[in-house]
């Protein structure tokens, strides 16, 4: 016990009290962080945590280095995405085949915006990986093919190719193709 | 894909997919405090050296506890016990006598045979009346374990022992645990339930002194004590240098200080049931509220390693040193030698 405390006291000096702009960081960064990883992890909202902690937790690490960048928030969405992709190997990435897929859900009133988020939960669970990292840094994210292609480490035509597949794939979802190709507007 | 042309240069199609997203994605259901993710992190840390630093631990005592046996009696039954209580006992059992083990004993009842630690008969010390602190340390000086209740004070001071059981000058296995009523805060709502368990911390020893005093009675009746482990008390124990004249008819606790069998060490005392246990497993007490050093010592001396945090970011409000957050939470069923962590 005392062998443990005092690695606890001193792992506190250097590390627990943390720098009030890393905390602030976390307050003004964690939401939209969360819903990336939504979207990454497909719809799995303790996975999408998981991910979320241990990419600050990285960040936390690092963060003298960190606080001094131009862009930290880009320097954190960059560790979550390849902290994404590394995982994809580990852990159940929650791709699950499923038959039947909603048929038209875009008419569905009221419940429309849950529906939505519903088929693209499934939609999402269709796509790589890496697709989905695509997806959301590039439409979500509303970044340029350029710096995708630099979060993620890979070229520019990587993104593209990854991009159409995944936009490719999207349209052949039931509930999704109407609102791509504009048959329904949504 | 058409249109993604340097950019943002976007198809009308991922213009349509970009503005689904932005839609459809959900607004998280929680949000995250850099507390969090920073303890995660020590947490992690702490788990990366506690598991080979417990294996080791635990593959040094059970080969000189197996030399120990073969020396004292060729028994075949190598003990493979249970692994995180004993790799715990270096760190906890404060022992100014010397400890023989070996004294496996295979006849025990116990589901998975477990290593003995014998360490005698010692006597209760006169404590109270005095501060709690006071108290634990004269308590642990005298070679046994200090539990603590709390209970309303009734007029005494706060933080004063009112009551110790077994009772001072009571002869009792090394590492039993004393049982210290102490008075609650005025003011301070006390749980009707005490938080403490009693129960030797790391000692590879769990009584059935735990099973007993809980149960219900002030006062442990020895036919528990003696139906719980077929052991008859003298036979393990060697006889203390230091002890006295040995009182046959031993303490209230009464036990054997070996008992093979894991125990359910962490029922709060006085309570109208006792938290079942497993035979394994030690339920985690409830510390959160308690002081520091109070967490500290119920949570050692229901069998877990506890990892302290002092200063913690703390939720503001609370009282300065108290633990307001234990992980994991009261009532999980933990192995005993697990390490439980506080943030104060």
């Amino acid at each position: 016990v005392h062998v443990i405390e005092h690695q606890a006291n001193s792992r506190r000096g250097d590390q627990v009290p943390e720098p009030p702009e890393f905390a602030d960081f976390v307050q003004r960064r964690s939401n939209a962080m969360l819903r990336a990883a939504w979207l990454l992890t497909g719809g799995d909202w303790a996975l999408a945590e998981d991910l979320v902690q241990t990419a600050l937790g990285e960040v936390w690490r690092h963060w003298d280095r960190v606080a001094v960048m131009d862009a930290p928030d880009a320097y954190a969405h960059k560790v979550m995405v390849n902290t994404f992709l590394r995982w994809r190997g580990r852990r159940w990435t929650g791709e699950v085949a499923s038959a039947e897929l909603p048929h038209n859900v875009i008419d569905t009133g009221g419940f429309r915006r849950v529906d939505t988020r519903e088929v693209l939960r499934r939609a999402l669970r269709e796509l790589t990986a890496r697709q989905r990292a695509v997806i959301m840094l590039r439409y979500f994210e509303d970044r340029t093919e350029a710096q995708t292609a630099s979060i993620m480490g890979c070229s520019v035509g990587t993104v593209k190719s990854q991009a159409a597949k995944a936009l490719a794939r999207l349209r052949h979802i039931p509930g999704l193709a109407d609102v791509l190709t504009g048959g329904t507007t949504a | 894909m058409t249109g993604t042309s340097g950019t943002n240069g976007m198809s009308e199609q991922e213009q349509r997919l970009a503005e689904l997203l932005k839609r459809a994605v959900p607004e998280p259901p929680y949000q995250l405090s850099a507390e969090e993710i920073t303890m995660r992190l020590v947490d992690r840390s702490r788990r990366s050296w506690m598991v080979p630093a417990l294996a080791a631990a635990a593959v040094m005592i059970i080969g000189a506890s197996i030399g120990a046996v073969a020396a004292t009696r060729p028994d075949s039954a190598a003990p493979k016990a249970p692994v995180a209580a004993q790799g715990t006992l270096p760190a906890q059992a404060p022992s100014p006598q010397p400890i023989s083990p070996g004294c496996h004993d295979a006849a025990a009842p116990s589901p998975s045979p477990s290593l003995r630690v014998v360490g005698g008969m010692v006597t209760v010390p006169a404590v109270t009346g005095l501060r709690l602190a006071r108290a634990e340390q004269v308590v642990q000086q005298a070679g046994l374990l200090a539990a603590v209740v709390v209970a309303p004070a009734h007029g005494a001071p706060a933080g004063t022992v009112l009551s110790e059981r077994p009772a001072e000058g009571t002869r009792a296995p090394r590492y039993t645990p004393v049982l210290l009523t102490v008075a609650a805060q005025a003011g301070r709502a006390q749980p009707t339930t005490p938080t403490a368990t009693p129960s030797p911390a790391a000692t590879p020893v769990p009584s059935p002194t735990g099973a007993a005093v809980p149960s219900a009675a002030p006062v442990p009746s020895p036919t528990c004590s003696a139906s719980a482990t077929p052991v008859p008390s003298a036979s393990p124990i060697e006889v203390p240098s230091v002890a006295p004249t040995p009182e046959p008819s031993a303490s209230p606790v009464g036990v054997p200080s070996v008992a093979p069998t894991p125990v359910p060490s962490a029922s709060p005392v006085g309570a109208p049931t006792p938290v079942p246990t497993r035979a394994a497993g030690v339920t985690v007490p409830n510390v959160v509220g308690m002081q520091e050093a109070q967490a500290q010592s119920v949570l050692q001396l229901a069998g877990f390693n506890v990892l302290v945090f002092p200063n913690a970011p703390e939720p503001s409000g609370r009282p300065k040193g108290t633990v307001f957050k234990q992980s994991p939470a009261a009532g999980t069923l933990l192995a005993r030698g697990s390490t439980v962590t506080i943030y104060g």
